[in-house]
């Protein structure tokens, strides 16, 4: 550990060039909190406030209310579609790290100097359009699609099913394809960080891979997969776009009610309470996910 | 006697050998199997969707109908659609313009110039990378109504900034943190003054980062929808057109034009990458995914 | 595995016998056959030929230049590498082929490659629990072993928070708890400071002898190697052993001029036999025991120390004039670099001794002293440190 002084720490570091004046860092610095102020801070607690306004007829008044929020968890619908949101995204993320994680271990055990390259590729999908890879799955699972046209023409499925699109499955299959490449990417940093000798010190010790990679591996990788994991999810649970084009009626996720409360239902406050729930409960999972994935580990 | 004790013993090891080799076979197969499962699952939606531009049929049906280029040039010859792309790229060059000079001064003001706090800055720079797409937008809106600003190009370039700065930060902080102090040591040892030194040494050595940066940020500018529809007025971007001619019926004109954006934005990446790895031999698009 | 190792025959250790090597009737706990390597994707081989026999109990050393192949010697060993060509045997049983995890032989790593979310009573208690060792008979393995390499206190930190020395403790303790019949320690020392590394020299040894397991050490430094081992194995810059026998032999009699010149320092006269079949090296005569007969032309390698300086030298059967060229104070001595005709030797003189540049000194030195070597299939030899 590098040693600071408490005068480095209220100083400015004097490591790259001659100290600053006092006047100078404030000057230096205060663009930045202005920017933090403006689209960090007061976005966030305009929304807040906004979601204690209470709406009368499309405008918005304000007033303090909880209205929004006892109306919402009240809501059957609300509930129907909190619950929904929770489960398509946690399908969503499970699935994800089931895909991802072997396959970054894969990569990163197999590939050799390869293994930047084929994670590359994993990630390649992530560039491409998002409203593409969404709508690829009604190319592909569309009543005239691809999946229903070698079903029928292989005898297995006597006429075209229409069942494979506008469903929750649908959603939670397509939001999982989504966030593949999230989970990877966190996955395969945390993995490639662990250092070789680590696996090679296990089987010395007498471990075989199975118990290497339950001992070693997973623990050290764990902190890493938790990330990728709660980052899958969360872009799951704040997504209306999939939920819109390959859902229906019966794939609505919690975004859609935002979008109508903004749009067609002209209810800001109670949208704005909706998104607060959402962003509530997205860092309360992460936080949950972060707590119970720890493993205190530094490398040498 | 002793020939065949030694004979005896080869035969021994090669077994051991060859059951060696028969297990490292058999677990490499199963490995680049599952592989070849995970990059058929990733790739395979994308090449339906690219395959299917070509096909004759307005209608998605499997088998194609036939081969036919007509659905790119009915998108050369859609105004609307050519007007929502002119739009995006002009959001996007914008943001990203944006994004360089403050993505730039946020890196070496979190690398140099604060200590204590820098955990703090960094989280809050980030957080709206980190928000849910939902959220930020309506946050976006929220304020942009309180504040009596219509919504238009500069609201979306504001939104579009608030995301796409923090990833061009990133990306110039792992080029900054390889760097060597003591060129900029040096270079004040010989007189110059912090603008100076900016101008002719930390500049030139975070130009390729820094472009990379620039790049990535294009694409996640150019492809972004959910905070966009929130923030957009009378003008939509290009994703916002393409989503709303979808929700409103289908052609499959849409097909053509993801199939050009996507291999657009890959080759993007590919330059990206290529700069990077090139210019500094630790980055790469592995450390770039890690900013968005 | 670990009874036998009290009862291990101590002349083994013994450094006043000129070669102890092995006995032919006892199995040697380690042995290589030929041992070759050649990486993928690389056309030189890493190893050549290797052949070694380790004894029960032996400090071992593989002393080498970096690049020379010693760490995949001990890689081979380990179980972490394949062999391209050869066999590896341990206790004369073949294990080429036998994963790292099934070999009885444990690692110190470079960089101890210690499990970093693991304390360090769990690090050691590890091989225990992967050999499926009954749970309450680990602690108390596990304490003894804390007490062997005096770290009782510290069990319950976490590896970034012990210093290298105690890491490296660990990392030792580690490897020792389930006694295998081998310990391989890969640099062990190369990340400590000075002053540490002459510490951990001491324990390491100390240890050694105490639990009697056979130790295979690689190393860069000459004296590390020198200090502790009973048998030395040096390697070149190309793969291949130049010659294994005890520190003794080692510098006072080097197979090779690679081998004096990387052990310690040495003067190195290119000599040769002229009509009288004396020995010339340029212009200078030399007197030398061996080598009067034949080849053409011989290598002598005179260590700087066996260079006697003063006015009674004229007795030795080479006597000549020096001018001091060079002076370096290093001490407890003088490192003098002198020319003799048109030969540079470097003499060593106490530290004391008052000596200034360009003075005129007389030298000399026995018969003995310089020994003939013959050239190194490898010329590259930079210096040792």
């Amino acid at each position: 550990m590098t040693q600071t002084t408490t005068r480095e720490t209220l100083s400015v570091s004097g490591k790259h060039g001659p100290p600053l004046r006092v006047g100078i860092r404030a000057l230096i610095l205060s663009p930045t909190l202005l920017w933090i102020l403006a689209l960090v801070v007061a976005p966030n607690l305009y929304l807040l406030v906004f979601s204690f306004w209470s709406n009368e007829i499309g405008t918005v008044v304000q007033e303090f209310t909880f209205e929004n929020y006892v109306r919402a968890f009240t809501s059957e619908v609300f509930l129907t579609l909190l619950v929904r949101t929770f489960l398509i995204a946690t399908f969503a993320a499970v699935m994800a790290t089931l895909i991802a994680y072997p396959g970054a271990y894969l990569v990163v055990r197999k590939l050799g100097r390869w293994k930047l390259a084929a994670a590359l590729l994993v990630l390649v999908p992530l560039w491409v359009s998002y409203l593409m890879r969404v709508f690829a799955w009604r190319i592909i699972l569309g009543e005239r699609g691809i999946l229903n046209g070698l079903l029928t023409s292989l005898g297995i499925l006597g006429e075209a099913s229409d069942s494979f699109l506008y469903s929750v499955e649908t959603v939670a299959l397509t939001l999982t394809y989504i966030v593949v490449p999230y989970v990877f990417l966190a996955s395969y940093s945390s993995l490639e960080r662990i250092p070789e000798s680590l696996y090679e010190a296990s089987a010395d010790c007498g471990g075989n891979s199975f118990r290497t990679f339950v001992h070693i591996i997973w623990p050290l990788s764990r902190p890493g997969v938790a990330i990728g994991f709660a980052i899958g999810f969360v872009i799951a649970f704040g997504d209306y776009v999939t939920a819109q084009m390959v859902g229906g009626l019966e794939g609505t996720m919690l975004g859609t009610i935002i979008l109508q409360q903004f749009g067609t239902a002209n209810n800001w406050p109670y949208g704005a309470a909706i998104g607060v729930s959402i962003m509530l409960a997205s860092f309360l999972f992460l936080a949950m996910v972060s707590l119970f994935s720890r493993t205190e580990a530094q490398y040498e | 006697m002793s020939s065949a004790i030694a004979r005896r013993r080869t035969t021994v090891q090669t077994d051991g050998e060859s059951k060696a080799r028969l297990r490292a076979m058999w677990a490499n197969l199963v490995s680049f199997t599952l592989l070849l499962g995970l990059y058929f699952f990733l790739y395979a939606p994308l090449f339906v969707t690219a395959l299917f531009s070509f096909n004759e049929s307005s209608v998605q049906t499997w088998p194609m109908s036939g081969l036919t280029g007509s659905w790119y040039g009915e998108m050369m010859s859609n105004g609307p659609l050519k007007a929502a792309a002119l739009f995006s790229f002009r959001i996007s060059l914008t943001t990203v313009a944006i994004g360089m000079l403050f993505g730039t001064y946020f890196a070496l003001l979190v690398s140099r110039y604060v200590k204590r706090s820098r955990g703090v800055l960094l989280a809050a720079l980030a957080t709206p990378v980190v928000l849910p797409g939902v959220v930020l937008g309506i946050s976006l809106l929220v304020v942009f109504r309180m504040a009596s600003i219509t919504p238009g190009f500069w609201t979306i370039v504001v939104g579009h900034a608030t995301f796409v700065t923090p990833i061009i930060m990133f990306v110039v902080l792992t080029r900054v943190r390889t760097l060597d102090p003591s060129l900029e040591q040096a270079s004040f040892d010989l007189g110059a003054n912090r603008v100076q030194t900016f101008w002719h040494v930390t500049l030139p050595s975070i130009r390729v980062a820094l472009m990379a940066g620039a790049l990535l940020a294009f694409t996640v500018s150019f492809d972004e929808i959910i905070v966009t529809f929130f923030l957009a007025g009378v003008n939509v971007t290009l994703p916002v057109f393409v989503w709303n001619q979808l929700r409103f019926g289908f052609t499959p004109e849409v097909n053509a034009i993801f199939t050009v954006i996507g291999v657009f934005s890959v080759l993007l990446i590919i330059a990206a990458t290529m700069m990077l790895t090139r210019g500094s031999a630790r980055s790469s698009l592995v450390d770039l995914g890690g900013a968005t | 595995m670990g009874a036998t190792a009290d009862s291990v025959d101590t002349s083994m250790r013994s450094k006043t016998k000129p070669d102890p090597g092995l006995s032919r009737d006892r199995v040697p706990v380690l042995r290589l056959e030929e041992v070759s390597k050649t990486y993928e994707g690389s056309t030189e081989p890493a190893v050549r030929h290797i052949n070694i026999e380790v004894g029960e109990g032996e400090f071992f050393s593989i002393l080498g230049p970096s690049g020379s192949g010693k760490t995949t010697t001990l890689r081979v060993i380990g179980g972490f590498e394949r062999p391209t060509s050869g066999r590896v045997y341990l206790g004369g049983a073949d294990v080429t082929f036998t994963p790292s995890n099934k070999r009885d032989v444990n690692t110190v790593f470079q960089n101890y490659a210690l499990f970093p979310h693991m304390t360090a009573r769990e690090n050691v208690s590890y091989p225990l629990r992967m050999r499926r060792v009954d749970r309450h008979l680990i602690g108390a393995r596990v304490e003894e072993m804390f007490a062997k390499v005096e770290m009782t206190g510290y069990e319950d930190r976490k590896p970034n928070q012990l210093s290298g020395g105690q890491r490296q403790r660990i990392a030792l303790a580690r490897a020792l708890v389930v006694q295998p019949s081998v310990l391989l320690l890969d640099e062990p020392l190369g990340a400590l400071d000075l002053k540490l590394r002459e510490t951990m020299l001491v324990v390491l040894r100390a240890l050694q002898r105490d639990i009697g397991i056979t130790f295979v050490y690689v190393t860069h430094d000459q004296g590390e190697a020198l200090g502790m081992s009973d048998r030395i194995a040096v390697m070149n810059h190309r793969g291949l052993l130049e010659q294994i026998a005890s520190p003794d032999d080692l510098y006072w009699r080097p197979a090779s001029d690679f081998v004096a010149r990387f052990i310690g320092k040495t003067n190195l006269l290119d000599c040769i036999v002229d009509s009288e079949g004396g020995l010339v090296a340029g212009s200078l005569k030399i007197a030398a025991r061996e080598a009067t007969d034949g080849p053409t032309s011989v290598q002598l390698s005179l260590r700087p120390e066996e260079i006697s300086v003063g006015p009674d030298t004229s007795r030795l059967a080479n006597h000549f004039r020096a001018r001091v060229e060079e002076i370096l104070f290093l001490g407890h001595e003088k490192e003098l670099v002198t020319t003799v005709e048109d030969q540079t030797l470097i003499v060593r003189v106490p530290g004391r001794e008052k000596i200034r540049r360009e003075q005129i000194i007389e030298i000399g030195w026995d018969l003995d002293a310089a020994v003939p070597v013959k050239q190194s299939v490898d010329q590259t030899v930079e210096g040792a440190e």
